[in-house]
């Protein structure tokens, strides 16, 4: 008996841990990349941005920002059916296609690239210097991709959000700016393709780019209402602008809507330690929440960055940098700081951008914290 | 040497070889000259006038001549628009400035009236002088000073050195970057570079269409060589002589490389004596680095050295070639699978060196490679490290030692190959196929009686062409997603457009069109007037207009075919709109039609040449031909052959029909084909169906005249590969330059019938 009740305990206590709140997930499983670049311990890899059609990596630790491209004689010169119709630079698309995203997951620097056919995507994993470019996966749908989203790996897979652009007619009206979003799920390992999610045509917005996940669902922002055709604009526009927070459960392959009727509900981030980082309206007010828990009240034109268990939000009319720690809700430092808005950290520092030349700037943790921005921008080899 | 002899005089003793070789050069100089003459940027003359004028001169003194001739343009420039802008009463004539064109009034006053009154100045014409001498203004730049573009280089290396993903010491990155700095440091200092004319050395050395005949020459001696004695029964005899193994086989060896040596040295000298003529070399002696390709290499060698090994190199090439011919001439016997299996080498090794990105894990099959090592311009003129191992190893060393190699290899095989003793071995794949024929004779319930199946008989199972088949059949589907049409932008708005227009011309359309006019093409101009004006409500609603609509290039080249299109259409009331990407597809005469082409043309000389000469050579005909059915097997294989080519024909074009109609759609196939833009002149009672109908109908009488020509000369020449040889240089060589875009090759000899597209063009 005493054997049985002893037993019975520890595999009692077992599955206490195991489905215990906050356990930290492995951070190296989920990885999102905010499209056009993605951040890692030793620098950012980034979409070129004089041109699509170059991949370059910004080093933390020397300041520079170089073409990915391990020839130091090389001229970088793009595809050129006639001038240069095989280009020798790693960093450059085979045929003039364009970078559409870059993230790296594990020990793999994955892009996305433009298919020469428009109706393709490619997948292709890298070495971290750029060469050994390898297909992965080819996506193929009905897609005329014309700009970068945020995309996520997490357990093995990536997800990835397409926008079919191809002019449509709905009932009898012709929109040539009409988006059909797609989310794609693709197996690393082996390249399988699925469609996860086709929005139907007419039946409002899906708004990917707010595409998180905690491993087990993803979650996104859906304008439900439906849209109808204005002649005056020559396109489909929604009725109300609300979107509603929905989660899609990646064991069951099943969609819920997770706000009520009449809210509005955002994730803005999510915590390795705490998970997802809500925004929504309470009584009227707006605030961010954590596991049903208010952890912050929010005001107008304020940015937010969560990172492991604190959330940054940088107020932009007062240019003022709050640190909150997610758990207890409590305000641990603010002061004021630059115009740059902050975009993601390694280990080290926070990276932050400028939204008006796409250009990076690095913080050193440690500094930012003390309220000391000591700003370090890249400079070109 | 008297075996040595024999051997070259074996080779040489046919009329036919110095026809052929005449043949060669001769195509060789045309295509040459087209080149010279169409392919260039500028008139050749240009060139030549312009090397005339600096020669002997430095690079500084080259540059402050090109730097004149461009003052003087930009004066010219400068003088024309005032005196335009004056003559029109233009009072903004005033405010046009010598200083807006780069030039002070001392140069005005200096050169106004050479600028004016002297037009053999120009070199070309006032329009097109500016770029041409930029061009060559820019290429003199870039190689006067080494020193300085190497230290860039250096500095740069250096500098990467110091970044986190090329930091690990055994990684090759690192180790490439490295190797750079080392090489690049050892020319700096040591590298005067001097002035002199670059476009020579590029057009002698940069010319695929010779490297194309040169491998066509290598084919037909290595057959000549080797299949000629197999067909006449006489390998045996030799064998049987005292000499008939090692010295023989070597003696074959040393006659093919003393043919290939001057024919390389022809046809390629041919090109270096026309480009001198015309281009100049300039001074031989100047390092390598001043010719403008070539200043990122970092061979310490002098044009006069870079000649003399691209010459080596080709015949290091060509001889391997030759050998391996000669191998499998050996091995299958068979000169129509020997051509189909290198055929197939060669367009595997041309697909992996073009379509490999050099970024690629495998990019090591794109410069190992036959076909990078033949173009010896790309391999001397850039600077690439091949990964070897984790290693970067220089591509001219891996070229020395992969050739060495390859070379030793294919010689000691052919060795022992013709070495081997006298017994009747049966290749794997010979015996399967015959094992096949052995059974469908023994179930054939009257063998003997049917010349229609003894002729299929022969065909497949005797000359093996099955497998010719077997390799089509595979190739079907690669056709199909290879050459898989892209569906671009324009093409979505196209769609877009004619799925609102598909049809005749209405009232309401017109108002579609011209609602869509203004949005693509007046919207911005009117938005402008509107805010002159101070038309408040017009510019809100021109304001949402261009905020709701995305207004991109492709849209509006997309909309300009539409408006091209509805002037049509309004010449004639039966006209209508259709979607016609699709059709433009298929009419556009592009690579990928020249590539099918050759693919269908290859495997049919492949396949009709042995079927044709096959019991010619062997003396077979004489018995044929004193049989009560002579005439019908004559017809009845002339119709196998035929039976056999559609099935291919069907199977490569059905494929790629499909593949650009599923992209597309075939819409309105019923539509009479005049309503299309591209069909304007076609009369208006042929459908679309028709006009698709008719270019199959002509790419299949083309190869129908392949088939025939083919035939003609098998039964001519009683030699299978004097005919394979004739047709690849009738059939094969003119579509080969087409895929390489020689000039005018789409009217080469049958071009126009094979590939159908460039009637309609």
């Amino acid at each position: 008996m005493k054997k049985f009740i002893t037993i019975l305990l520890a595999v009692l206590l077992c599955f206490a841990v195991v489905s215990c709140d906050g356990e930290k997930k492995d951070e190296k499983d989920i990885v999102r990349s905010i499209g056009n670049y993605c951040i890692t311990e030793n620098g950012i890899y980034h979409i070129g941005s004089e041109s699509a059609e170059k991949l370059c990596f910004a080093d933390f630790e020397t300041g520079y920002d170089i073409i990915l491209c391990n020839k130091p004689e090389c001229m970088h010169a793009e595809y050129n059916v006639k001038t240069n119709p095989l280009p020798t630079c790693d960093a450059v698309t085979v045929q003039g296609e364009e970078y559409f995203g870059v993230i790296v997951y594990g020990d793999t620097l994955y892009t996305v690239e433009q298919g020469t056919n428009a109706y393709e995507l490619y997948i292709r994993k890298n070495n971290f210097d750029g060469s050994g470019k390898k297909t992965v996966a080819t996506i193929k749908g009905g897609f005329l991709y014309n700009g970068v989203t945020p995309i996520i790996c997490a357990n093995g897979y990536m997800y990835y959000i397409g926008y079919d652009y191809s002019a449509g007619m709905d009932e009898g009206k012709l929109d040539f700016n009409r988006l059909v979003e797609t989310l794609y799920k693709i197996e690393l390992s082996t390249g399988k393709v699925d469609l996860l999610i086709r929005k139907e045509a007419g039946k409002g917005i899906y708004r990917f780019e707010n595409l998180y996940t905690d491993g087990d669902k993803l979650y996104y922002l859906v304008n439900d209402s439906t849209t109808e055709y204005d002649d005056a604009t020559s396109s489909y526009q929604v009725k109300e602008w609300i979107f509603n927070l929905y989660s899609y459960d990646l064991q069951a392959g099943t969609e819920k809507r997770e706000n009520a009727d009449g809210e509005n509900k955002g994730v803005v981030g999510f915590s390795n330690i705490h998970g997802i980082i809500t925004e929504e309206y309470i009584e009227g007010k707006k605030v961010l929440t954590n596991n049903g828990k208010i952890i912050y009240e929010s005001n107008d034109r304020e940015m937010y960055f969560v990172l492991d268990d604190k959330l940054i939000v940088k107020n932009a009319s007062e240019n003022m940098y709050s640190i909150i720690d997610i758990k207890t809700a409590h305000i641990e430092k603010q002061f004021t700081g630059g115009s740059e808005i902050i975009s993601g950290a390694s280990t080290k520092y926070f990276v932050f951008k400028n939204i008006f030349n796409d250009g990076f700037s690095i913080v050193l943790k440690d500094d930012f914290y003390s309220g000391n921005l000591v700003w370090k921008e890249f400079k070109g080899t | 040497m008297k075996l040595l002899r024999h051997e070259l005089h074996k080779i040489l003793s046919t009329k036919i070889i110095y026809v052929f070789f005449a043949a060669a050069l001769a195509i060789n100089v045309f295509v040459m000259f087209i080149s010279s003459a169409f392919a260039l940027d500028f008139p050749i003359e240009a060139y030549s006038k312009i090397y005339s004028d600096m020669e002997n001169m430095t690079s500084q003194q080259a540059l402050d001549f090109l730097d004149e001739k461009l003052v003087i343009l930009n004066v010219y420039d400068y003088k024309r628009t005032k005196e335009m802008f004056l003559g029109m009463g233009n009072d903004s004539a005033v405010n046009i400035t010598p200083e807006q064109y780069g030039l002070t009034q001392e140069q005005v006053d200096k050169y106004g009236d050479i600028a004016e009154n002297d037009d053999t100045q120009f070199y070309i014409n006032v329009f097109s002088d500016k770029q041409f001498l930029t061009g060559i203004y820019e290429e003199i730049q870039l190689t006067n000073d080494y020193d300085a573009y190497a230290d860039e280089i250096i500095s740069k290396a250096q500098q990467m050195t110091g970044i986190s993903i090329f930091a690990p010491k055994d990684g090759f990155s690192r180790r490439n970057i490295e190797k750079t700095i080392a090489d690049y440091q050892a020319l700096k200092g040591n590298i005067g570079t001097e002035f002199g004319a670059s476009k020579g050395v590029e057009f002698a050395t940069n010319s695929p269409y010779t490297d194309i005949i040169i491998l066509i020459i290598c084919f037909y001696v290595a057959v000549t060589c080797v299949m000629q004695e197999k067909e006449t029964g006489m390998t045996n005899l030799v064998k049987a002589t005292k000499k008939g193994y090692l010295h023989t086989a070597f003696s074959k060896l040393g006659a093919v490389f003393l043919i290939i040596v001057p024919c390389i040295l022809l046809l390629y000298g041919t090109n270096f004596i026309y480009a001198s003529a015309y281009f100049s070399m300039g001074d031989l002696s100047r390092p390598i680095q001043s010719v403008s390709g070539f200043l990122a290499s970092t061979a310490q060698i002098s044009v006069l050295e870079y000649f003399i090994l691209f010459f080596i190199s080709k015949i290091a090439v060509a001889f391997a070639v030759t050998v391996l011919i000669m191998l499998l001439c050996n091995k299958i016997g068979n000169g129509g699978i020997v051509f189909a299996v290198i055929a197939l080498a060669v367009a595997v090794e041309t697909v992996m060196f073009y379509t490999i990105p050099a970024s690629s894990f495998l990019h090591i099959f794109k410069y190992i490679n036959i076909m990078c090592f033949l173009n010896g311009y790309h391999m001397f003129s850039q600077y690439i490290n091949v990964n070897v191992f984790m290693y970067p190893v220089a591509l001219v060393t891996c070229f020395a030692v992969v050739m060495a190699v390859l070379l030793i290899l294919f010689a000691t095989l052919y060795i022992k190959s013709h070495c081997a003793p006298m017994k009747h071995r049966t290749h794997r794949i010979t015996a399967i196929v015959s094992k096949i024929g052995e059974n469908i004779s023994r179930k054939s319930p009257t063998p003997g009686c049917n010349v229609f199946s003894h002729e299929l008989f022969k065909l497949t199972i005797v000359y093996k062409t099955v497998l010719v088949f077997v390799l089509v059949i595979i190739a079907v589907p690669f056709v199909y997603s290879a050459f898989a049409p892209s569906f671009d932008k324009v093409d979505m708005y196209k769609q877009g457009y004619m799925s609102v227009l598909e049809g005749v011309m209405t009232e309401e359309k017109e108002q579609y069109i011209a609602k869509e006019n203004e949005i693509v093409f007046e919207l911005s101009e009117k938005y402008m007037q509107a805010m002159m004006e101070q038309n408040t409500q017009e510019v809100e609603r021109l304001k949402r207009l261009m905020a709701e609509n995305v207004i991109d290039i492709e849209r509006e080249f997309a909309f300009s075919h539409v408006l091209a299109t509805a002037e049509h259409i309004r010449t004639d009331s039966e006209l209508e709109f259709v979607f016609d990407s699709g059709y433009a597809k298929l009419f556009d005469v592009k690579t990928d039609d020249g590539i099918m082409a050759l693919a269908i043309a290859a495997c049919v000389i492949a396949l009709m040449c042995p079927a044709f000469a096959c019991e010619y050579e062997s003396g077979m005909q004489t018995l044929l031909n004193s049989t009560k059915h002579r005439r019908r097997a004559n017809t009845t294989k002339l119709a196998v052959c035929i039976i056999g080519f559609m099935l291919m024909f069907f199977g490569i074009y059905v494929a790629n029909f499909v593949s650009v109609a599923s992209v597309y759609g075939m819409p309105m196939m019923d539509t009479a084909a005049k309503s299309m833009l591209m069909f304007a002149d076609i009369p208006k009672f042929i459908p679309i169906w028709g006009v698709v109908l008719i270019l199959y109908l002509i790419r299949l009488s083309g190869f129908i005249a392949v088939i025939f020509a083919t035939r003609f000369f098998a039964i001519k020449f009683k030699s299978t590969v004097k005919a394979l040889v004739i047709m690849m240089a009738v059939v094969c060589l003119p579509l080969m330059f087409f895929i390489i875009d020689v000039p005018y090759s789409e009217w080469f000899i049958l071009n126009p019938l094979l590939l159908g597209t460039p009637i309609f063009a």
